[in-house]
């Protein structure tokens, strides 16, 4: 009988020639392949990475230094010279959007890495031990969390001053309540599987159990978490810029150029739509590229 | 009977779960001994509490809500309960391991299957990573798998597979006992078969003592020398395989044995055990299966039957034999 080929069984075919025999792919392998296919993920993915990469590059894309004053030319709209035009200052505004990225995008990461960590490891073991030391644990990030997270993040720069690595803090206490949460939930889906009764039965002790046998199982919550988190945490580090707090004057950063923006409102309009809409677009196709991870995370869509 | 060779003894264990509905009796005053190289079947209903005298033995009963109450284990003369969680947990998968029954959950999902019993060789064993993979592979071919599997994740294997891994995983480490939690009742029947004889095959080629859970009477004819028939969490009949299938004596393995389809019989009907367990959170004083048994008289209601020895360690507890056997002395 000569075999039906169709479309699909011909891209298998192709797909099977270009790995080696006895191919197998690993379960993150396999989201990451699920992950591919999701356009909108895509497209938040290659945003992010322009992003960074402009980031990196900076000082070769940019004719003009970021905190240079030239008073001869302050509120110029858009044009060849100035592509988004110039402040009020005469500081050219591309330059601060590029070197901004350099200061919103890894405190945004940072943050969100931080509170991962921290707030991730008192989840894993509040969950894992459970009983009084989880309440105890999670009574206090019930508190932490009736704060409203920008009012705390407030607060703490106001005990311990400006500063992006105060800003750091601020953010992370303010977050670490919720990743705390978010991992003792994923940890308590997957605590009662057999199989970790199975690695209790082959002798291992709590932190193996805890962190090689439940974490990696328990790991797709958590990394969408993280890249929200990411977002989150861009816009409250804008957010608080625009108040002007945390970091200070001449460093270029998206919130406190919205905040100097403000006065030139009607006169230089570009001057505040520029680092709005690029806030924007960040937290946009950070939030993107988290749905779609969420997709390929999600073994039920398989 | 301070017997040496023996590799375990349990003595008047009672273990109980105390919930927020009441006080589960799950296993009552049970005792028994494995010698070297033995094994043995334990039989009864769901809920009997033999999965709970398994997890007893390895230390892993959940605590609250379980309570071990009285008793202890001896295994190689030391009694388990003494143990500390450290020198439990280097007695675990090293000494005494344990198959669970359903392998498509008792695999880590996300490690491959050489990961898994590299780890345990690795736990027990001074090794590097490549020593312990080498081991894995070859307990892999022990189980009959092939060796270049060793990578593959656990959702790539079938369930008669995964079984086989799960014992490569329980027998890496040589243990001397084996405790296989019903581990053929997730496969369907050819590859029971298949996982029976690895079973049997590599307990005598490795001397393993074993301890098989089942509600089966075949498979306990098929790979045990001994047999016990546990009912609401006691042993109220026990002895070897020959004695109990030949002679059943109580009314309850009786009534087990009469409930199996016979090929040779002619009978239309089964006849399966009228009634249902008793509640354990509510056992009465007298003998627990006094509201099922077809033998019962006025005498079984005065206080708990004794244990008797009918001859050659064939025991039952039953107020039946009481007389007519030299009585054990009854409860202590």
């Amino acid at each position: 009988m000569s075999k039906i080929v169709t479309p699909a069984i011909e891209r298998q075919m192709k797909i099977n020639k270009r790995r080696p025999v006895g191919y197998i792919a690993s379960p993150f392998k396999e989201a990451w392949r699920r992950l591919a296919r999701n356009k909108t993920a895509v497209a938040g993915l290659i945003v992010i990475a322009i992003f960074i990469i402009v980031a990196i590059i900076a000082p070769w894309i940019t004719k003009y230094d970021p905190t240079a004053q030239d008073y001869s030319c302050t509120l110029q709209p858009p044009s060849a010279e100035h592509i988004f035009g110039t402040d009020n200052y005469g500081r050219d505004i591309f330059s601060r959007i590029v070197y901004g990225a350099r200061v919103s995008l890894p405190i945004g990461l940072l943050c969100a890495i931080c509170s991962l960590v921290t707030g991730g490891v008192i989840g894993i073991v509040a969950a894992y031990f459970g009983g009084l030391f989880e309440d105890i644990i999670m009574r206090l990030c019930d508190i932490i969390q009736a704060i409203p997270p920008m009012l705390l993040a407030i607060a703490v720069l106001a005990a311990l001053g400006n500063g992006i690595d105060k800003m750091i803090i601020a953010n992370t206490i303010a977050l670490i309540p919720l990743y705390a949460r978010i991992s003792r939930a994923a940890i308590y889906t997957v605590k009662e599987n057999d199989y970790i009764e199975a690695g209790r039965a082959i002798g291992a002790g709590n932190l193996r159990l805890m962190f090689k046998h439940m974490l990696p199982n328990a790991l797709g919550p958590i990394i969408v978490t993280t890249t929200f988190g990411v977002a989150g945490c861009i816009l409250v580090v804008s957010s608080l810029s625009y108040l002007g707090l945390g970091i200070t004057a001449p460093t270029p950063e998206w919130g406190s150029m919205l905040s100097n923006a403000r006065e030139f409102l009607t006169s230089a309009p570009y001057y505040i739509i520029i680092p709005g809409v690029m806030i924007m677009i960040t937290v946009f196709a950070i939030n993107l590229f988290g749905d779609g991870l969420r997709d390929a995370l999600d073994p039920r869509l398989k | 009977m301070g017997n040496n060779d023996n590799l375990l003894e349990l003595k008047n264990v009672i273990v109980h779960y105390e919930t927020q509905d009441g006080v589960v009796e799950a296993v009552n005053n049970v005792s028994f001994s494995l010698k070297k190289g033995e094994s043995l079947g334990m039989v009864g209903e769901t809920g009997a509490g033999k999965t709970t005298i398994a997890l007893t033995i390895m230390g892993l009963l959940p605590k609250p809500p379980a309570h071990v109450i009285r008793g202890e284990i001896r295994f190689k003369g030391e009694n388990l309960f003494d143990k500390s969680v450290k020198q439990m947990r280097a007695i675990r998968g090293n000494d005494i391991s344990m198959i669970f029954q359903d392998p498509m959950t008792a695999l880590n999902p996300v490690l491959t299957v050489g990961d898994q019993i590299a780890e345990v060789v690795r736990l027990h064993n001074k090794m590097t990573k490549a020593e312990a993979l080498d081991k894995a592979k070859e307990m892999l071919k022990t189980v009959g798998i092939p060796e270049e599997r060793v990578s593959d994740y656990p959702h790539q294997f079938s369930g008669g597979m995964k079984q086989r891994v799960v014992i490569a995983i329980a027998l890496a480490c040589n243990p001397e006992l084996l405790i296989a939690d019903e581990p053929t009742t997730a496969l369907d029947v050819t590859i029971q078969a298949q996982v029976l004889q690895s079973i049997k095959e590599l307990k005598e080629k490795m001397g393993t003592s074993l301890i098989f859970i089942t509600h089966d009477f075949g498979i306990v004819a098929n790979i045990c020398e001994k047999c016990a028939v546990i009912y609401a969490g006691e042993i109220i009949e026990m002895g070897t395989v020959e004695q109990v299938f030949r002679h059943p004596s109580h009314p309850y393995t009786i009534g087990l044995f009469e409930s199996i389809p016979k090929l040779d019989g002619d009978e239309e009907r089964l006849k399966p055990i009228p009634g249902l367990m008793s509640d354990p959170m509510d056992l009465p004083q007298y003998c627990s299966f006094y509201d099922r048994c077809m033998r019962r008289c006025d005498s079984c209601k005065n206080g708990e039957p004794a244990v008797v020895d009918l001859g050659d360690g064939h025991i039952v507890k039953c107020k039946l034999f009481e007389s007519n056997g030299n009585a054990e002395g009854g409860q202590e």
